[in-house]
């Protein structure tokens, strides 16, 4: 009888320890069936496509690539999704180096810059600066063309600190028009 | 008196205008000074070219140039901003400028270009808003400093830019206003002249138009 018992005890003891270690791993899952269903918070996530249009500057002229984004109500989200759609056709394309990705898009209090980090600084210093200027200046048009917010200038970062270049001045602002079309 | 800053020599033509006529006239003989200012130094090797890197490329070209405006204009000063082996600071490249009082600063770069014909590019600071310094020591931003002489640097530029432009086997590139980090700190007509380095056409064959092309900007 007594062991029978220390047996039964042992038993249950092995099987909680299993569903506990299963639990804790995350390889059980217990869902309470009154809960909100998880389909309803995932619809509360609007999101909208849309095609939007990513300029390169190539062989002396513009070029254009569309492509079709699934766009949140977020303005943050929205930009993100578009320059990471952009900076992901750039690497394609070996106009940015390779790696070279976008992690954050974050506008400042009265939304009028625009802060983008990226991972590895898109610009690269042993290409001319008229290279790297056009780099820029597409970026700055697919901005302007497909984010209709009231921006007035752009900030690029490398891993979320000032991106130092030694041909153009990255540390202030870009102005949103891009520098050719406004000074020549 | 060839010392006065611009604000004080503004200071006496208010007060003494008989006496600044007198400078002026004097100025006017004054011979024309260039700075050329190579690309990198002893710590910077810049762009790595086909053979050799960006530093010792644009050196030679600077001494070159020299040697050919002065061979043509004798009473021309050119200054080089370093000699080789020398590391200088884009604020003591600046500062060498500025207290030399230049009439036209040339930061020289180059690249390898990848095309049959290279390309020459002018750059200069783009000018964001007019400044009026009403003190000698008002203090200004090294990123403003420029905008103090934006109209004789764009006219500057754009004489060389058309005494260039089909004279030479480049492609001359209109010149660009951008936030050059290589001219930042400047408060003397400045631009920044890049070319690209082929097999084809060799940098020697740029020297002697562009000797020209300053000339005729001295007598501009």
């Amino acid at each position: 009888m007594q062991y029978k018992s220390v047996a039964l005890l042992s038993m249950l003891a092995t099987i909680g320890g299993v569903v506990g270690y299963g639990y804790f791993n995350e390889w059980i899952i217990f869902r309470n069936p009154w809960a909100t269903p998880s389909h309803t918070v995932l619809s509360s996530f609007h999101l909208h496509k849309k095609e939007i249009q990513l300029s390169f500057w190539r062989h002396h002229a513009w070029h254009c690539e569309y492509t079709t984004v699934r766009l949140a109500e977020s303005l943050q989200e929205q930009a993100l999704t578009i320059l990471q759609a952009w900076f992901h056709e750039a690497v394609q394309l070996d106009f940015v180096p390779r790696s070279c990705a976008l992690e954050t898009a974050l506008y400042d209090a009265r939304a009028s810059c625009l802060y983008l980090s990226c991972t590895l600084s898109p610009l690269d210093t042993q290409k001319s600066t008229y290279k790297n200027l056009m780099v820029l200046e597409s970026l700055l048009k697919t901005i302007r063309e497909n984010i209709p917010h009231h921006i007035q200038s752009v900030q690029l970062l490398v891993n979320h600190t000032v991106l130092e270049n030694p041909y153009i001045v990255c540390t202030k602002p870009m102005p949103v028009s891009g520098f050719i079309t406004l000074h020549s | 008196m060839y010392l006065f800053n611009c604000t004080t020599y503004h200071r006496y033509f208010m007060s003494y205008g008989w006496i600044v006529i007198c400078l002026i006239s004097v100025q006017s003989t004054q011979p024309f000074h260039l700075i050329l200012d190579p690309a990198g130094d002893a710590k910077m090797p810049g762009r790595q070219l086909t053979t050799c890197t960006e530093r010792s490329v644009t050196l030679q070209f600077c001494e070159m140039l020299k040697k050919t405006i002065v061979d043509q204009i004798p009473q021309c000063t050119v200054t080089i901003t370093r000699t080789a082996g020398e590391t200088r600071t884009q604020e003591q490249r600046a500062q060498i400028a500025n207290q030399l009082q230049a009439d036209l600063f040339i930061h020289i770069s180059c690249f390898n270009d990848d095309l049959l014909r290279p390309q020459l590019a002018f750059y200069y600071t783009a000018s964001s808003v007019t400044h009026s310094v009403s003190s000698p020591y008002t203090l200004i931003p090294v990123h403003k400093s420029f905008d103090f002489v934006a109209k004789q640097t764009n006219h500057r530029v754009h004489t060389l830019y058309l005494s260039l432009n089909g004279t030479i086997p480049y492609t001359v590139q209109a010149p660009c206003a951008i936030p050059d980090a290589r001219l930042v700190g400047l408060m003397i007509p400045a631009c920044t002249l890049e070319c690209g380095i082929t097999h084809d056409v060799p940098w020697t064959a740029l020297i002697e138009p562009l000797a020209n092309a300053i000339i005729d900007c001295m007598g501009d």
